[in-house]
């Protein structure tokens, strides 16, 4: 059963289609947000507000998939987060100011894998750090994450490749070590 | 189509996201059930006023009309009748003229 019909069920009050659809999506939004924000509980947030934004009837069958309709508006409830802790916008440059003075295999010295990989993305510049979180971490296709965050396919491909040779170069240490 | 690098992603997998918490989809379920009750309860009770409404003005449309009362034209008049004791018949014959 598509996700637009299970949509429909749920609307009618179906129970069990609004199941479904929670036990599909949850876990998938919930890290998107995890990994944007690094905090449990605002991810958590993030996500019970996604889902109450879908069963208020915010979702428009006509004006895409429900998939991308989670995903960019969790990406949104994400960025206003952000607004609202005073944090910069999300952008697509590197902010030379933050950058981190120590090289990569300082941090592989001070950190497990798990923690330098946690570093490297979050000092990602915004725009391209929920690029990689959506294609490396959640698998989704390049034309998806352009719809989903409202940019032509080429302007993705472009951050992707920008974001992948930043983690190459800062994580070379812990790929060599494995 | 962008390759996948599965080196890079064998390393970015090292950091594996928490699980949710219970308490997440108890507040899901109560924010969902707070805003079911007041969606359905609505419908039904439109529906239900639809009905009524339909059934008044088919009620009233079809109902047969009220005829008068049939009154039948008599030329006999019974004024002053008695009925003869014992039902005896006599004929009374009459001049004639």
């Amino acid at each position: 059963m598509t996700d637009e019909l299970l949509f429909e069920q749920s609307r009618r009050g179906e129970d069990a289609a609004f199941r479904s659809l929670y036990e599909k999506y949850r876990d998938p939004l919930f890290r998107f947000a995890w990994r944007m924000t690094g905090s449990v509980e605002t991810a958590e947030d993030l996500t019970h507000d996604c889902f109450v934004s879908l069963f208020r009837g915010s979702f428009d069958p006509k004006r895409g998939a429900l998939r991308t309709f989670l995903y960019a508006s969790i990406r949104n409830l994400s960025r206003k987060q952000w607004r609202d802790a005073g944090a910069e916008e999300l952008t697509d440059e590197a902010d030379l100011s933050e950058a981190a003075s120590d090289g990569p295999l300082d941090l592989l010295i001070s950190c497990e894998t798990a923690d330098a990989v946690r570093i490297a993305v979050a000092a990602l510049p915004g725009l391209q750090r929920e690029v990689i979180i959506l294609f490396e971490y959640e698998d989704l296709s390049l034309d998806e994450i352009a719809r989903i965050t409202g940019v032509e396919t080429g302007a993705v491909k472009s951050r992707l490749h920008r974001a992948r040779k930043t983690l190459r170069k800062t994580l070379a240490p812990a790929k060599v070590s494995k | 189509m962008m390759e996948r690098d599965h080196e890079l992603n064998k390393v970015l997998r090292t950091w594996a996201a928490p699980e949710t918490g219970k308490g997440l989809d108890a507040r899901v379920w109560k924010s969902y059930r707070q805003s079911k009750p007041a969606r359905s309860g609505n419908a039904r009770w439109w529906m239900a006023a639809a009905a009524a409404v339909v059934l008044v003005v088919s009620a009233a449309h079809f109902r047969p009309p009220v005829q008068a009362p049939v009154r039948l034209a008599s030329s006999t008049n019974v004024h002053g009748y008695r009925p003869l004791p014992n039902g005896t018949i006599t004929v009374v014959k009459g001049k004639r003229q």
